[in-house]
């Protein structure tokens, strides 16, 4: 139910979505609009819970990965997880803060995964 | 099967008011329910009372409903996806057994009822004093054949229940009990006897709460864990010896009841399943209390859903402490609450995030990698505890789950969560409520339909199997080598400086 949930949020905000394995969905042509990687596309993964909306994803998988795999460092701008999808694709282990506290929804989310790579990195 | 009722003190204050009557008479009403569907138990989670209006019903001596309020009710039922509930009064106290009206009332409505919802029937009837009987009327071979449910439940911020005597007879009082039943009389020594409490994690807080009961005359315990006793569990786990390394948590605690419960008819039932596994998540739902006594988010989310979506109070308690950058200990806190209707969940206190939550389920937690990158100070990382907290903390929960049942003066909603601090040695008391935010209480009552909607479990959680994968391949390979391991026990300890004297 979650995944379907997600899906159907994600098409509502005009998102090329394709279904993966199990609980996987995936972004085609995903575009960081501002901050160190404007302008990049990206490919998008997300491992959605069965309970979504009660939780949110743990943070996109990106293909390509926009830095190295490091998780020797605290630094936001450094510190990449690698990824269950294969080597070419990065984690980003930054879950949604306080998504409990927050509307739980896929544009809120969404909008989030802007703000990670538009602010964070 | 077994089956049951769960009424939110909330809808039971409206019943009593609809069906006790200031002239003395019965009176009748229908309601609504959701099922929630245990391994053994079947529950109705009776939510919504639909009042009868104006020329609905008479009363005349007995009572009778009219045909359009069957249909109303039909109608809002099948709006809903609810089974209804007929529910009338008796003008005696206790349990109610049903007259031959009785049940042919019910017997008339079942079929109506069961082809229009899918769901049976559930007759209850109230007595002058509160208590609830109930049954579910199944068809079987053509034939509608009436279940007593064996106890009804109600739950707000005290715990009331009518046991059905036939089905679970009052405990006989032994020398045993004379010191405990003195504190608190027979009756609430009666209900907490034969109340089906689970313990959903049996490690150094556990194994705690475990004692306490069987000692207290808990007829009926049930743990849930499939985690194994591990070298470092010693100095905390009350019930474990070297000898039990690598054995179940729960049988080596079991062994234990079984040896000091003080009732008759002790019953301890194992589970090696987490509650977020499917079987131990529907394990769980056969139980009247939960004791969380988990340190992971995961376990602590289905467990917070439970007590709320299916009525079964949780009774939830925590161990934080901080260490300074040189290691010494800087503080320490712990809080034990009960997560039910009325009460803030453990998701707006704090007790689990989402994100952390997630983690455990992306297998993040139990990745040695992702441990090892986190922040020193990261709270995943805290897993320090110490058995006099262990002990203290199961002292907490067993005293708000103590509460329930006696809520002394009636004041039990005010008392609130316990907090304790070590640091200052000061113990408060939370009396907050959930956040605007929060979507588990959106679901009160709603039982498997909540369940099904956020499916919070999976049928095997990785590590847990791996868990019993390594205790069953013990099993196989120690078979025949018995004898090597009590020589390998007694070699360890003679390894580890101890010593024993035989007895004289």
């Amino acid at each position: 139910m979650g995944k379907e949930k997600f899906k159907k949020g994600l098409e509502e905000l005009d998102y090329k979505v394709t279904d993966g394995d199990g609980s996987w969905l995936f972004i085609k042509d995903y575009v960081i609009t501002s901050g160190r990687f404007a302008g990049k596309i990206l490919e998008l993964a997300f491992e959605i819970p069965g309970s979504f909306e009660m939780d949110a994803p743990h943070g996109p998988h990106m293909l390509p990965c926009l830095f190295p795999v490091n998780t020797s460092t605290q630094d936001p701008k450094e510190r990449m997880h690698k990824s269950t999808l294969g080597d070419e694709w990065g984690h980003l282990s930054r879950p949604f803060p306080n998504w409990e506290k927050d509307q739980r929804t896929v544009k809120r989310y969404m909008a989030y995964i802007e703000y990670l790579f538009s602010e964070t990195l | 099967m077994t089956y049951s009722v769960a009424v939110p003190e909330e809808q039971n204050i409206v019943l009593k008011k609809l069906l006790l009557r200031d002239d003395g008479q019965e009176d009748l009403c229908f309601a609504l329910w959701r099922p929630s569907s245990g391994e053994g138990r079947y529950s109705a989670l009776l939510t919504e009372v639909v009042t009868p209006i104006l020329g609905e019903r008479s009363v005349h001596g007995n009572a009778a409903f009219h045909p359009e309020y069957l249909e109303r009710v039909l109608g809002l039922a099948l709006e809903k996806g609810m089974g209804i509930a007929f529910l009338h009064s008796h003008t005696g106290p206790g349990w109610q057994d049903m007259s031959g009206p009785d049940k042919e009332a019910e017997l008339r409505i079942a079929p109506a009822i069961k082809a229009a919802t899918g769901f049976p029937v559930l007759g209850m009837t109230l007595g002058t004093d509160g208590s609830w009987s109930g049954r579910f009327w199944l068809r079987e071979n053509g034939n509608y054949r009436r279940y007593w449910c064996d106890r009804i439940r109600i739950i707000g911020d005290a715990y009331n229940v009518t046991f059905a005597n036939h089905l679970i007879p009052p405990p006989t009082f032994r020398e045993e009990f004379k010191r405990t039943r003195s504190a608190w009389g027979d009756a609430v020594q009666s209900d907490l006897m034969r109340t089906r409490v689970g313990i959903v994690g049996v490690g150094s807080v556990g194994s705690v709460v475990a004692e306490a009961l069987a000692r207290m005359g808990v007829q009926d315990i049930v743990l849930i864990d499939f985690d194994t006793i591990k070298k470092h569990n010693l100095d905390r786990h009350i019930h474990a010896t070297l000898c039990d390394v690598d054995h179940f948590k729960t049988h080596v605690v079991a062994r234990r009841l079984g040896e000091i419960a003080t009732c008759e008819n002790f019953k301890v039932t194992t589970c090696e399943y987490g509650v977020n596994e499917d079987f131990g998540f529907k394990t769980a739902l056969d139980c009247d209390v939960l004791f969380s006594c988990v340190d992971r988010p995961w376990p602590r989310q289905v467990l917070n859903t439970i007590a709320l979506w299916h009525l079964i109070p949780v009774i939830d308690g925590g161990i934080a402490i901080q260490k300074s950058k040189m290691g010494k200990l800087q503080s320490a806190d712990w809080k034990a609450h009960i997560t039910t209707p009325g009460r803030i969940c453990m998701e707006c206190l704090g007790q689990f995030s989402g994100a952390d939550v997630s983690a455990e389920k992306s297998g993040l937690l139990d990745d040695p990698e992702y441990i090892a990158s986190l922040a020193t100070n990261h709270h995943l990382l805290r897993n320090e505890n110490v058995i006099v907290f262990s002990i203290n903390l199961a002292s907490m929960q067993l005293l708000q789950f103590l509460t329930m049942f006696i809520n002394p003066l009636g004041v039990n909603a005010s008392v609130g969560g316990f907090s304790f601090h070590f640091t200052s040695g000061v113990l408060d008391s939370d009396v907050r409520s959930c956040g605007p935010q929060c979507l588990t209480k959106t679901y009160i009552g709603y039982g498997d339909k909540a369940s099904e909607e956020y499916v919070l479990t999976v049928e095997k959680d990785s590590q847990a199997q791996s868990v019993r994968d390594g205790v069953q391949c013990s099993k196989d390979k120690n078979r025949k080598t018995t004898v090597w391991r009590v020589l390998d026990c007694i070699w360890d300890l003679f390894r580890n400086g101890k010593s024993f004297k035989a007895g004289k």
